[in-house]
């Protein structure tokens, strides 16, 4: 009863008022714990200033900022400009070819940023004047950025695995591991999309001019550093070189020097990186230490029991349990923010998920690509509505219809992790041998 | 005089949290390397954690004075304008109350730590004096929630999308 008018008063006020979401979770998790606890509210106080306190001071958690300071730094360095332009040459005469350059220079940004909305602002920025230029349905193009832009929500580095990571106590290095293939696949997937669509539609997505070897070539000059980055981070963490904290310190690190090897280190860019990462970092460090205290109440209040025992006195088998927590994440999806349904879900659905016996690591990959659908599904898509702000003059209906062929490919992306669990645990497994 | 206290406290803010990030950054790529060779820096971890601890607290201000929160606020669109601006208001000012709060909890914990003398693991060095400052940026960040209740209502087309916020998020 105390756990129903705890997250009835969280969801009243965050649904209600604009009330910051960290704090929410922070005092209704406390307030919680004070009503639980036989010494009241000096032992929600001691707990509540112990997860916080804790957490600030957390070695694992540092790997959030540092990537997040990559990301940023490729952005405001303007790498993701060459990412674009070399992914356009080597694709832009294919049918759809400047679309697919989209896909593909979306999950190189994914590669080395945390953040899904940061891909879409940043591509939609650089893509859609071009593929506006080059006769492109424009709801598509929009479509396509914000679908593209997903893939930074899933392939490493992530900041939604970091959270979950956080949230479970599972090793992110592992997190980070098992979301490569998915993540590969849904770029080889929205490529395929782009073709198949570029050939039943041609107006659509047409094909672009033919570039020479010479200009391909000297277009992936400029981005090797990046390349190298990923490849380096990635390969350090399936072989064991490093820890996921390590490989931030090094991208962080690796992507200033590159920058200043480019020559594209001035000081503004320098101060402004700092800024705008400190901001996005804090901004999660407040909801998570939410989150944390929230964490202690639902553990403290025996719900994740109940639950379970809720759920198997409906004698549902395992799987269709799991195809229930999935329709009720894409509902939730529909209604808000995949970050904050990450903080809110987690402590209470992965005890569910632990106790009939799935591996943390592949809900874990299905958690977050439910994020990313629900990161492109009306009527709150966050990637829908960044697009919509770039491009205010195109419905956003036309960019739901643009989105739609890529729902379709991430529905059976979906489908095919939760039926071969290898695709997402197949690589940790091999790392860890 | 209100605005120059504000300008300076986010510029003092804005520093500490650079520093600390510039450090921690240094720090985490020095030892990465390091490892990789065989000489580790000693402390590494318990340097990054100290230097993760003032980060994030030098932030919270920055945080507050952009306004960079996750939001939810599923049905606060639909509201009419003068709704709008109520609630505006009162978010605002259950806004500083909670902030306070949060400051105290961690003044309190400072004072915890000071009484049972807890030291870091590695350098032996007393907490407490790290967790007083982290308070101190604590009441930095309630000045500028105090800061934002001056501000007028945004106008309704630039009112926050759900749990948009104002960076490059």
């Amino acid at each position: 009863m105390l756990a129903l008018m705890v997250f009835g008063s969280l969801f009243a006020l965050i649904s209600f008022t604009r009330l910051p979401l960290g704090l929410v979770m922070l005092f209704t998790g406390a307030g919680g714990i004070a009503a639980l606890h036989p010494r009241g509210i000096p032992a929600a106080l001691a707990i509540s200033e112990q997860q916080i306190v804790d957490l600030a001071t957390n070695y694992q958690f540092s790997v959030l900022p540092l990537f997040i300071l990559m990301g940023v730094f490729v952005v405001k360095a303007g790498l993701a400009d060459e990412l674009f332009d070399a992914a356009t040459r080597w694709l832009g005469h294919l049918p759809g070819g400047l679309g697919m350059a989209t896909i593909v220079a979306c999950g190189g940004f994914s590669a080395l940023s945390a953040s899904s909305s940061a891909a879409a602002a940043t591509m939609a920025r650089i893509s859609i004047p071009a593929m506006k230029k080059a006769d492109y349905d424009e709801g598509f193009s929009a479509g396509t950025v914000a679908a593209g832009g997903t893939m930074g929500i899933l392939i490493p580095p992530s900041g939604a695995l970091i959270i979950y990571g956080l949230l479970t106590e599972e090793s992110v290095g592992k997190l980070f591991i098992a979301g490569l293939i998915p993540g590969l696949l849904q770029l080889l997937s929205y490529v395929a999309v782009m073709f198949a669509v570029a050939i039943i539609m041609p107006k659509w997505a047409p094909a672009g001019a033919r570039s020479t070897w010479g200009e391909r070539f000297h277009a992936l000059s400029k981005v090797w550093g990046i390349i190298f980055l990923f490849g380096l981070i990635m390969v350090g963490l399936v072989k064991g070189w490093f820890t996921a904290t390590e490989a931030g310190g090094i991208g962080a690190g690796g992507a200033i020097l590159f920058t200043l090897i480019r020559g594209k280190l001035t000081f503004k860019v320098f101060a402004d990186s700092l800024l705008e990462a400190a901001r996005i970092s804090t901004m999660i460090f407040v909801v998570a230490s939410g989150a944390l205290v929230l964490n202690q109440f639902v553990n403290l209040s025996g719900m994740p029991g109940d639950v379970v025992r809720f759920i198997q006195t409906l004698g549902l088998a395992n799987f269709t349990v799991i195809l229930c927590l999935i329709v009720f994440y894409l509902i939730l999806g529909c209604l808000m923010d995949g970050f904050a349904m990450i903080f809110l879900t987690v402590p209470v659905v992965v005890p569910v998920v632990t106790a009939m016996g799935y591996d943390l690591v592949w809900w874990g990959i299905v958690t977050v690509i439910v994020v990313e659908i629900s990161l492109i599904t009306p009527p709150v898509g966050l990637n829908v509505f960044i697009l919509k702000a770039m491009v205010p003059k195109l419905p956003i209906v036309q960019i739901f219809k643009g989105i739609f062929p890529f729902l379709f490919a991430d529905a059976l992306r979906l489908f095919a992790i939760l039926l071969f669990p290898a695709i997402a645990l197949w690589l940790p497994t091999l790392a860890s041998q | 005089m209100i605005d120059r206290i504000t300008r300076l406290l986010g510029l003092i803010c804005t520093v500490i949290s650079g520093a600390a990030f510039i450090f921690m950054a240094l720090i985490a790529f020095v030892d990465s390397i390091g490892r990789q060779l065989n000489k580790p820096l000693l402390g590494a971890s318990e340097y990054v954690e100290l230097a993760l601890l003032i980060f994030f607290f030098a932030s919270i201000p920055i945080v507050y004075r952009d306004d960079s929160h996750i939001r939810v606020g599923l049905f606060s669109d639909l509201y009419s304008k003068k709704i709008k601006r109520f609630e505006y208001r009162f978010t605002g000012i259950l806004e500083v109350i909670g902030l306070s709060a949060f400051a105290y909890m961690i003044f309190d914990q400072a004072n915890r730590l000071e009484r049972f003398g807890t030291l870091s693991s590695h350098f032996r060095i007393p907490m407490s004096p790290f967790i007083y400052a982290a308070f101190a940026m604590c009441l930095a960040a309630v000045w500028f929630g105090i800061m934002n209740l001056r501000k007028a209502p945004p106008p309704d087309e630039e009112h926050h999308q759900h749990a948009i916020p104002d960076g490059d998020f």
